[in-house]
């Protein structure tokens, strides 16, 4: 027996996800309420449903014969209720949308996964969406003429709404692999079509294949990236005056082998996503869990996915300048190490730079696979940064010598680094006058420091040589000497938790800002947490107990967790 | 007591890799089966469930029937399973595929074994 009234399950479909909307889930009668009730502040994400928009390969349709795609009223209704909406046109297989959001005219070429499987997603009301090849030349064509008809319609009625490419992805040994990537036949007989073309142009690379097989997996990259670019130069393209950039959303539940885990009720557990949910976070993408049934998302995992995907993560992402106040004053993911490296690289795991943040740094450093830019604004200046010599252009070395001279304090791998380069870094550290030190530890190091500014070159074939102990211990000894001040946790196996900071308000002029730590116990057992003291933290309150208590200490904090219980703590940070 | 057991597997460079191992309540758990593909790993194979032949899948989906009390198992190969979920629309269809395409395997014990006061009551 009931005794609330039963939430309606439309509304589930609806908004599926954190502040996503599907208009085509609704009847059109009924939007105007939607957007009435939608009371969240983050902006409104409305994925292009393509297929929904093009059941004819002769028809288009924005609203002129059928209701539901009447784009024109849905931005206008967006209007009257001051609802701020993005355009989100999936550049990849989208994994909530039936046939991956193709017409169903273009739904022949299934995709797979790298074992073979065709990739199939379970969304959130338990259906099965199978994903298409995006390799086919005819999708591309269609594609193109798509967004065509999308730029047209955007211009022609006044629309200035952003529209941004959606690369749509799943973690992959906790890295980003986008639904692009495929492994099917299609995929094979577009690369061997590449593979001749480049035979003129390019013979040198295929020579090097015959002699190295493994360099095939090099061209099969090549290969993606390229038609990977031509579908985003058709979308800036046709939609110039709305297209503002490529985001990353990674749906949880949507990795090739969740089927699996997903199809059986005694399986599928909220406790398998949040780790995913963190690990989504530190690959700097933004999750979404559009996929997942409202019934998987009752307890813990609820309260995961309130603390993360916040307003200000989303803004953050959106890169709007417009937004710059409210980062200030909304809770931002605790980052204290940024690394950047491309998807192919596995430099980070192989120096066990990643296990040992995992380990101590648990979720505070983000992975970003594009080259680093150093804007003038740069508001990230005071983490650390971490570069691999490896893949580093002149422009990318230039904006690391950048944010040195500013104060920035970088690690920078000198493995595989062009002579160039390392004549440049020789003549700017001479030029400059820079204080340097020449130590070996595990690696060759290199010290030069500039006021706040400081470098550490180190190579990482050293550091592979070196046992796990040792590279754990050298990455600790370089990070105790910057300094870095945070509290001490000591957690049980399986208990997830997560540091997020705000600047702090006219209220809270005694601290430089605000951290807060969050504890879920997505387990079935009672788990137990402490936080040691710290000189540089005052306890503060805590926050949404749920099955949680929190006692204070002569020597910290000590939290006890009930399964399914979290609770957030908060701080006032001082120097 | 798993109920029953799901085996998917893929040919690939003249070997068989088993790709998958569930039962309704999750993954058999990797000390299962780590004790019983030792029987069946050849010196100097490479990592993963590497078998010879399909024969010798069923031997050793046997095994691990036995070691985990299962009932019964299902085979069922990468191409068989494509098939399979081609003409699945929910996840009520795809939890069928491995009993509409795949191949069975009885465990041989479990028919034979005496049932005792407490297994009468709990299995």
């Amino acid at each position: 027996m009931q005794l609330t009234t039963p939430e309606l399950k439309e509304y589930d479909s609806v908004f599926p996800g954190e502040n996503w909307f599907f208009y085509w889930k609704t009847s059109p009668a009924l939007w105007e309420s939607k957007f009435q009730e939608y009371n969240d502040l983050s902006p409104i994400f409305i994925p292009i449903y393509w297929g929904l928009h093009c059941e004819d390969p002769d028809q288009l349709d924005f609203g002129t014969n059928r209701p539901e795609t009447d784009l024109k009223r849905l931005f206008t209704l967006a209007e009257r209720y001051r609802k701020e909406v993005i355009l989100i046109l999936p550049i990849t297989p989208c994994p909530f949308l039936t046939n991956g959001g193709l017409p169903s005219y273009l739904s022949r070429s299934l995709m797979c996964a790298e074992d073979g499987r065709v990739l199939t997603i379970v969304d959130n009301e338990k259906r099965l969406n199978k994903l298409f090849s995006f390799y086919d030349p005819r999708i591309f064509q269609s594609f193109r003429k798509f967004t065509w008809h999308l730029g047209q319609f955007l211009s022609q009625n006044g629309f200035n709404k952003e529209v941004f490419g959606a690369d749509f992805g799943y973690l992959k040994e906790n890295r980003f692999e986008s639904y692009f990537r495929d492994y099917s036949l299609t995929f094979d007989k577009g690369f061997h079509r590449y593979l001749s073309q480049i035979e003129q142009s390019e013979p040198e690379k295929i020579e090097k294949l015959k002699i190295d097989k493994l360099y095939e997996q090099v061209l099969k990259e090549d290969y993606s990236s390229l038609v990977k670019g031509l579908y985003l130069e058709a979308a800036n393209e046709t939609i110039p005056a709305n297209w503002s950039g490529v985001l990353k959303f990674t749906c949880l539940g949507g990795a090739p082998d969740d089927i699996f885990s997903r199809s059986f009720e005694r399986w599928e557990s909220e406790a398998q996503f949040i780790k995913p949910l963190l690990e989504i976070l530190v690959n700097d993408i933004i999750p979404s869990s559009v996929l997942l049934s409202k019934n998987m998302k009752t307890n813990v995992l609820k309260k995961a996915l309130k603390d993360i995907v916040s307003q200000s993560l989303i803004k953050t992402h959106l890169n709007n300048d417009l937004y710059e106040e409210d980062l200030h004053t909304g809770y931002q993911p605790q980052v204290l190490f940024k690394v950047f490296c491309s998807d192919a690289d596995n430099l980070i795991e192989s120096t066990s730079l990643k296990y040992f943040f995992d380990r101590e740094y648990q979720w505070m450093y983000r992975i970003h696979n594009q080259p680093f830019h150093y804007p003038q604004d740069y508001e990230d200046a005071e983490k650390v940064h971490f570069f691999f010599g490896k893949n580093l252009s002149l422009k990318d070395f230039n904006q690391i010598l950048k944010l040195f001279l500013n104060g920035g304090r970088i690690f920078l791998d000198s493995f595989q680094m062009t002579q160039e380069l390392s004549r440049k870094l020789n003549l700017f550290i001479t030029e400059n006058s820079i204080e340097t030190e020449r130590i070996n530890f595990t690696s060759p190091l290199l010290k030069a420091s500039l006021g706040d500014g400081l470098i550490v070159v180190y190579d990482s074939a050293k550091l592979e040589e070196a046992s796990l102990m040792k590279r754990v211990t050298f990455w600790q000894t370089m990070v105790k000497f910057l300094n870095l001040r945070i509290c001490k946790l000591v957690i049980e196996d399986g208990l997830m938790y997560v540091w997020k900071h705000r600047g702090s308000n006219t209220y809270e002029l005694n601290y430089e800002e605000i951290r807060r730590v969050s504890f879920y116990n997505p387990t079935s057992y009672r788990k137990k947490a402490s936080i040691g003291s710290s000189q540089n933290y005052a306890f503060l309150k805590t926050v949404d107990e749920m099955s949680a208590d929190v006692k204070s200490t002569p020597v910290g904090i000590d939290v006890d967790l009930m399964p399914g219980g979290s609770v957030s703590i908060d701080f006032g940070y001082f120097e | 007591m798993e109920k029953e057991m799901n085996i998917l597997y893929k040919f690939e460079d003249n070997s068989y890799e088993i790709i998958q191992l569930f039962s309704e309540n999750g993954p058999i758990p990797s000390k299962i089966i780590t004790s019983v593909y030792s029987e069946f790993k050849r010196p100097g194979s490479p990592d993963g469930l590497l078998l010879s032949s399909i024969d010798e899948i069923g031997r050793f989906v046997v095994d691990l029937l036995s070691e985990t009390d299962s009932p019964e198992g299902y085979i069922l190969s990468i191409e068989d399973y494509n098939i399979g979920v081609d003409s699945c629309l929910d996840t009520e269809q795809f939890r069928e595929i491995f009993r509409r395409f795949g191949t069975n395997i009885q465990n041989p014990d479990s028919g034979n074994k005496k049932k005792n006061l407490f297994t009468k009551f709990f299995n």
